[in-house]
């Protein structure tokens, strides 16, 4: 992430548009900075952001996720873990000092006794510098011998810092949408994605999306005349994607866009004058009553700064009342952060909504009164800070359901964590009796490091050594139930070399847990390291 | 090595060699440390000793008894091992390059050593392999020459069958039939009888059981997951084959319990209590029943009890280990809390203290949810299980009552450490054999004299002389806190003035035995401005509570006189109040009974004219039979004085932030202007789901008039209330460019009767417009808060409400800025919210008559004449004319031309609580948490906006340590502590830097750079 902020003045210089130059790659992972999963977990999407600018253009693409979980080693303790053409690579007695796998491994074939298969093995030298026993999975031509992972790609806009999924109502004809802020030209590129995991970004016949779908850049869209600030940043919506918020890296800005399902987003508000570098932003939750009808709250986005060791809760108003309507954000409520020593330089926020949710779904969704009651359930918020790194643990307010100030959280706990934290993600675990628990996975870009923490236990299960530049971060979990076993993923990009990590956390994968098992793509070193 | 000396050898390298400046390059080996142990080991021979061996004033750096401290590298998987004499960070394998340490399984959680030093137990959670090691002290240092280094097959090692947590070593007293100590609690256990020391890492046990507290050493581990603490045999853990890696023997296993009881009694001091002082009546509530799952957190062992936090089960569990084999869950301590008794309060650390000069015993416990400690007291004869709801609170308004802030920042304790600590001596200075001897201020005392405050304040009792037993608090935000649990100088912490009433005076002092505590001119106490800078259970203060030459600033000090400013921010003239006819801000003497009234403006400290006058019974302006005893006395008669003023009350030290500014503003705005203003089509409800008007302290028409009662006491409450409700102004301005106005409604609108103008220009006429002087904004925009709730108002206007309500509709058709103003009231605002106003069950804004808000106030009422001349500024006065006359004006414009005034005056003196003749309501003073002081109007009206400020410095410090700035940065956070009492000392992991800072008692300070 340093090498990130370093290049940002080169960036805001350098960036080029899309048709001069040389075009990416579509099927090369390249600095991917945005990671997220389809509703039904099928395809993985990949914002790759071209940050060395060898290209014209970054890259939007979409992985066959259902293909790259067949590809995933399975960990096992015993024979009985594994189907029954494998068995466990586990020692026979304490006598066996070999590099077992603990893995299931093929009893016949082309591949038998062979972890990795045809993938072959990393040397011990190797997997410092890429943890994982395998060598990479060549996205277009996986060991298996099955088609390509890519089932899509499209060229977007230099610079993408993120990417977000919204599922689309059932009123509208798109499936999935998509939404990515491009630094490069400081716009919100947008696209489509149908249930076969195709983009529709305007592209055409070409593989460039097209400007309706690179928001931000003309003033005459919209009604107050504006266009988006530099260097867009962190990117969060509402559960509907009708409310999107940006953060702007190099401004004391956040940016408010209004989706329409049919017209696509568009910038309608910035809000200015506050402190440099907002530089992480999370969507509030919002409570299920809301959805009877009978209680409002206006939608709200907690914001925090690089700079200055503030949290800030920002409020969407919809201007109904007004002719025209023209929505803006409103400064709700801030709060010094003073958890740790120097409180800024947050990098990500995650809230967990899941005791609240659960709350939610264990009563009628008619149930006003329950439902109220459920409102009062405190949101678990959790902020990356590296000053000093450090996780920071709060929770909003519970003595006032709908007092919509009590979304605004206060820490109460703080975890120290190795140089470099940035993404935050709530991710779920699977235990050995089936059980599931939640876990706040912290990326540490410059230590290579995922700190496991356990809420529950207020403790860092596990450290999970990464490659190079860890950064975007996606959960692929499925609970267990009668007719799926389930499983628990999570997908890393590795910034800084160019590829996916795919890390277990299926505690019935015995000694996988915690590590990452699979690798996406050749590593591609930085051309100044290479 | 510390940080400092292995950085000096390079840098001076350099400097030579190159001739010119150089910087020390810091060399780091700890990273990610978490918990530590000490322990001693003879350097010449290898073995382990009683940690009170230890330091050895004669050993070298390689010889003799060193103290050895045990870090785990949570982040390595290792233990570190610092050499306290040789002051280093120990190599392991000084062969290869950088620092190595012993390596045990990943992520170590825990790690304690034995008291006879034989061995270390690391306690490790690697999933899927947790596991315990065994670190025998003579193989922690780097192995000789021909030994192999050091491994994990090095060490006795076995599988635990969970997730271990904490970990303490308990004796085990119980003989066998042999007479010697119980080998296991399975007396046929064939692994107990494996006793047979190691030959590469010797132990001697059998000289370790005898080391205080002698008896069999036995590992008791909490294993979170399983909700249970087992209990291992150290020496046979011990005797393991090294390598191996069993199953571990446990020997007993004892589930916690998740029974949590139905209701608790947490009992209040006479201050809560809503009835009356002598009520037994006792707070009663319990936490929500659920199914809860015991989870073990933080442990502490004193006297053969085991105390257990747990962040499953809202209990801190009570275990009897004092024999190991027959372990008993006691009756729990029950954590809640006061402020949220529905709320399961989960602990995630516990400590336990020793006992008090009283044999009273405390345990803490963190406050998961808030990271704040509870105090609970487990003295043999205690008769609750809830935390301890302390004295005082409602001078701690904005600290929970059953509570321990640590600091002002709301950092969290993550650990807690007590400590007792004596510097005991002889009145010659000598060291004394006697111990926990008590300050003693008594003006003719001859014994416990020395432990008093020096005369420049350098020795004897002060913030750093630790003498008593204390709690430190490792924070978050990278201090060390200090919380008093019994100071033995606490007598001698104290004012000069004593006051022998039974009733606490102005500065929290009563009962005491003599008036003055000095004799022959010299103190014997150290003459701080409370006698509550030292509570049990609350945070010490950093410095003395004094202000004066010699210790600076250090108890509340205004910096200067307040001063009174226009509207426009134009400060008024100096010594022209009078003439300018403004009003004054006039301190209130206290009642005589309560002692002197003084204030310290700025370096001087001034004493109230009224009290010398009062003590003879003379009128405001007449000379003194004798000569003030107090030279610089402060005049608050607002016939004379052109000096504004107030009083800082000392109840509570810890009411005062370290620097605060304080604005008293007529009919101020409660809020900032808001954006989010929403008038609902067809009525007059403005809504704003985050206003939170009732915490903003909105005072609507009901309220008022219930305060009326309160300010007024018998006066017209109705009156009142309809002259000072709060009232909303909508400040928002109209834009020409908005493209509103062009649409039907919108150039129709607000068709003024009195111009005829209609469109934007109509509504400006009727409204006015924002210009950025109040006076612009018309009264229409002004509407009387009729109801008001935590996030809507419902509003009457002020003038023409019909026209007014369908202009304001027609005008302001969306959200709009609007702010909140009380009238006819001058606001107090501070850093934090003086307001008593809270919301209801239903969100309506109420007054909050919960006690401990009984001393918050924002709202002060001006002191008005009833004399009709007064309006004419005029009409002057002077002490040097005829003061007596009554109809002189020293207050100003009156009942005549300011409607439903609450406070009038008849007489020419200032408000005197002396007085029975004056009869002025209980509310025309203005006496709060923060300030005392009545407002005096001047001949001319107040104006909106005019405002008083002033600045108070010298508020409460709490005592902590910052492990900032020491060769670490500001990146500091320390995560957990170990006592060394051998050294007078403890040790502080920072889990940023990994590093660990010995902190030494006598006095309280950090003891160098840290290890690095």
């Amino acid at each position: 992430m340093r090498r990130i902020t370093a290049l940002v003045l080169f960036s805001s210089v350098a960036c080029t548009s899309v048709g001069e130059g040389i075009a990416p790659p579509l099927e090369t992972i390249y600095f991917p900075t945005g990671l997220a999963l389809s509703k039904d977990a099928r395809f993985l999407y990949v914002a790759n952001s071209d940050f060395d600018l060898q290209y014209n253009a970054g890259t939007l693409q979409s992985l066959d996720m259902e293909h790259i979980r067949t590809l995933t080693p399975r960990g096992c303790t015993s024979d009985a873990d594994c189907p029954s053409s494998q068995y466990c690579d586990v020692p026979a007695d304490t006598s066996d000092t070999l590099d077992h796998s603990f893995w299931c491994v093929d009893r016949s074939g082309i591949n038998a006794g062979l972890p990795c298969g045809s993938l072959g093995e990393r040397s011990s030298a190797e997997r410092i510098t890429e943890p994982g026993r395998c060598e990479a999975v060549q996205l277009a031509q996986p060991p298996d011998g099955g088609a390509s992972l890519f089932t899509d790609a499209v060229e977007i806009g230099a610079f993408a810092t993120d990417a977000i999924v919204r599922e689309g109502p059932e009123s509208s004809q798109v499936s999935e949408r998509l939404f990515i802020p491009v630094r490069g030209e400081a716009s919100l590129n947008w696209a489509d994605v149908s249930a076969d995991g195709k983009f529709d970004c305007g592209q055409g016949p070409s593989v460039t999306c097209n400007d309706a779908h690179r928001i931000g850049r003309d003033p005459t869209s919209n009604s107050r005349a504006l266009v988006l600030p530099p260097e867009p940043y962190a990117i969060d919506a509402t559960a509907d994607a009708s409310v999107i918020v940006l953060t702007h890296q190099t401004q004391g800005a956040v940016s408010l866009l209004h989706n329409d399902w049919q017209a696509g987003p568009n910038l309608e508000f910035v809000y200015t004058g506050l402190p440099p570098m907002p530089i992480a932003i999370k969507a509030v939750p919002e409570p299920a009553v809301v959805s009877t009808g009978l209680y409002a709250m206006a939608p709200g986005f907690l914001v925090a700064y690089e700079t200055t060791a503030r949290m800030d809760l920002f409020r969407y108003l919809s201007d109904a009342q007004s002719s025209p309507q023209r929505p803006y954000l409103e400064l709700t409520a801030s709060s010094p952060v003073t958890i740790n020593s120097g409180g800024y330089d947050v990098r990500d926020l995650a809230i967990d909504n899941s005791e609240r949710s659960n709350c939610e779904q264990s009563v009628a969704a008619t149930d006003t009164a329950a439902l109220l009651k459920c409102a009062n359930v405190p949101l678990k918020v959790y902020a990356s800070s590296r000053s000093p790194a450090s996780l920071l643990i709060g929770q909003t307010s519970a003595n006032a359901a709908l007092t919509p100030n009590n979304d605004l959280p206060y820490f109460n706990d703080a975890f120290p964590l190795p140089t470099g934290p940035s993404r935050v993600q709530i991710a779920h675990i699977i235990n050995t009796n089936d059980t599931i628990e939640t876990r706040i996975l912290i990326v540490s870009f410059d230590s290579r490091r995922i700190a496991v923490f356990d809420p529950v236990r207020n403790n860092i299960e596990t450290w999970i050594t990464t490659g190079r530049g860890p950064q975007a971060i996606v959960e692929d979990f499925v609970a267990p139930s009668a007719d799926d076993p389930g499983h628990a993923l999570v997908v890393v990009g590795h910034f800084t070399d160019s590829y996916l990590g795919v890390i277990e956390l299926d505690r019935r994968r015995g000694r996988s847990y915690g590590t990452i098992v699979l690798s996406l793509g050749a590593a591609i070193p930085p051309r100044t390291s290479k | 090595m510390r940080i400092a000396t292995r950085s000096i050898l390079p840098a001076v390298a350099l400097a030579v060699g190159c001739g010119q400046s150089t910087s020390a390059q810091s060399l780091t080996s700890l990273a990610q440390s978490g918990a530590l142990s000490v322990t001693c080991r003879d350097m010449d021979t290898g073995r382990g000793l009683d940690i009170t061996a230890c330091p050895d004033p004669n050993a070298t750096s390689t010889t003799g008894r060193h103290t050895l401290l045990m870090v785990t590298q949570t982040g390595r998987g290792e233990v570190a091992v610092i050499d306290m004499t040789a002051q280093a960070v120990v190599d392991e394998d000084p062969a290869a390059p950088g620092n190595e340490f012993l390596p045990v399984g990943a992520t170590p959680v825990s790690i304690a050593s034995t008291p006879g030093g034989a061995a270390t137990f690391v306690a490790t959670a690697e999933p899927g392999r947790e596991a315990l090691f065994v670190l025998p002290t003579s193989c922690v240092t780097p192995p000789e020459f021909g030994e192999p280094s050091r491994d994990l097959t090095q060490w006795s090692a076995c599988r635990l069958p969970a997730t271990p947590g904490e970990m303490v070593i308990i004796p085990d007293t119980t003989n066998d039939a042999s007479g010697g100590f119980r080998k296991s609690c399975y007396a046929a256990s064939a692994a107990a009888t494996n006793e047979t020391s190691r030959v590469d890492c010797p132990a001697d046990w059998d000289a370790e059981e005898q080391i205080s507290p002698s008896g069999r050493r036995k590992i008791l581990v909490t294993l979170p997951t399983k909700g249970a603490v087992a209990l291992l045999d150290a020496r046979q853990l011990y005797g393991l084959q090294p390598g191996a890696f069993d199953a571990c023997p446990i020997e007993r296993w004892l589930p916690l319990s998740t029974q949590v009881p139905a209701g608790i009694d947490q009992p209040l001091p006479d201050d809560l209590k809503t009835t009356s002082p002598s009520s037994t009546e006792i707070h009663y509530f319990g936490p929500t029943q659920t199914a809860f799952v015991s989870t073990p957190a933080g442990i502490s062992f004193k006297d053969g009890q085991l105390y257990v936090a747990d962040v499953g089960v809202p209990l801190v569990h009570v275990l009897n280990w004092s024999d190991p084999c027959d372990p008993r869950e006691l009756a729990p301590l029950t954590p809640t809390s006061l402020e949220e008794p529905n709320r399961s309060v989960l602990t995630s650390d516990v400590a336990v203290s020793d006992l008090t000069r009283d044999n009273k015993r405390f345990v803490y416990a963190v406050d998961k949810a808030l990271g704040t400690l509870m105090a609970f007291d487990v003295s043999s004869n205690s008769l609750t299980r809830a935390p301890l709801v302390f004295p005082g609170s409602p001078y701690e308004p904005f600290t929970p009552p059953d509570r321990i802030r640590t600091n002002l920042n709301n950092a969290s304790a993550q650990d807690v450490l007590f400590i007792t600590h004596d510097v005991p001596f002889l009145s010659d200075g000598t060291a004394s054999a006697s111990t926990r001897t008590l300050c003693d201020p008594t003006p003719t005392a001859t014994a416990s004299t020395d432990y008093r405050t020096s005369s420049d304040y350098s020795t004897g009792a002060g913030p750093s002389k630790l003498r008593g037993i204390f709690a430190m608090v490792a924070l978050s935000d990278g201090h060390v806190s200090v919380v008093d649990v019994e100071d033995w100088d606490q007598p001698c912490r104290r004012p000069v003035e004593g006051n022998l009433s039974a009733a606490a005076d102005w500065r929290g002092c009563k009962n005491d035995s003599f008036l003055s505590y000095a004799i022959a001119d010299v103190r014997t106490a150290s003459d701080e401005a409370s006698c509550n800078v030292i509570e049990p259970h609350h945070p010490r203060s950093g410095r003395f509570f004094a202000s004066n030459s010699t210790v600076g600033t250090g108890a509340p000090t205004l910096s200067s006189f307040p001063t009174l400013a226009t509207p426009s921010g134009v400060a008024a003239a100096a010594n022209t109040s009078r003439t300018n006819g403004t009003p004054k801000l006039l301190a209130v003497p206290y009642p005589k009974a309560n002692g002197v009234s003084e204030v310290q403006i700025g370096s001087t400290n001034y004493y109230l004219e009224s009290y010398q006058n009062w003590a003879q019974g003379k009128p405001q302006c007449q000379s003194w039979t004798n000569a003030p005893i107090e030279t610089t006395y402060l005049d608050v008669s607002p016939d004379v004085t052109e000096q504004n003023s107030l009083l800082l009350p000392f109840v509570e030290p810890r009411a005062y932030l370290t620097s605060e500014n304080f604005t008293l503003t007529y009919e101020g705005k409660l809020f900032d202007d808001r954006q989010s203003g929403l008038l609902a089509p067809d009525t007059l409800t403005l809504s704003d789901p985050d206003a939170q008007f009732c915490n903003q302290g909105v005072q609507d028409s009901a309220v008022t008039r219930e305060l009326a009662s309160e300010y007024i006491s018998t006066g017209d409450n109705a009156s009142f209330a309809t002259s000072h409700t709060d009232f909303v102004q909508i400040t928002a301005d109209f834009t020409d460019n908005d493209p509103y106005w062009a649409t039907p409604i919108g150039s129709a609108c607000a068709a003024d009767p009195d111009t005829g103008i209609s469109g934007i220009n109509g509504c400006r006429s009727y409204f006015g417009t924002n210009l950025g002087n109040a006076n612009n904004l018309k009264p229409t925009r002004e509407l009387t808060i009729v109801e008001a709730y935590q996030d809507h108002l419902i509003l009457q206007p002020s003038v023409n409400t019909a026209l007014t309500q369908a202009n304001l509709h027609c005008c302001f058709p969306g959200t709009a800025l609007y702010t909140v103003r009380a009238a006819k009231q001058w606001v107090f605002r501070g850093q934090q919210s003086l307001s008593r106003i809270s919301p209801d069950a239903n969100n309506r804004c109420i007054v909050d008559d919960n006690p401990r808000k009984a001393h918050l106030r924002n709202r002060a009422l001006e002191i008005t004449s009833s004399d009709t001349r007064c309006d004419d500024k005029t009409n002057t006065c002077s002490c040097s004319s005829s003061c007596s006359s009554p109809n002189n004006c020293i207050v100003g414009i009156g009942p005549s031309t300011t409607a439903a005034s609450a406070c009038v005056v008849s007489n020419n003196d200032p408000i005197n609580p002396n007085d029975p003749s004056q009869s002025l309501p209980p509310g025309c003073v203005f006496d709060s948490l923060k300030a005392r002081f009545a407002v005096y109007s001047g001949t001319l009206p107040s104006i909106r906006d005019m405002v008083f400020s002033w600045q108070v410095n010298g508020g409460f410090v709490p005592y902590q340590i910052s492990l900032a700035n020491r060769n670490t940065g500001s990146s500091v956070m320390p995560r957990s502590m170990t006592s060394a009492p051998n050294l007078s000392a403890f040790f502080v992991v920072d889990g940023v830097s990994g590093g660990v800072f010995e902190f030494v008692l006598d006095p309280f300070t950090i003891n160098g750079n840290p290890y690095l």
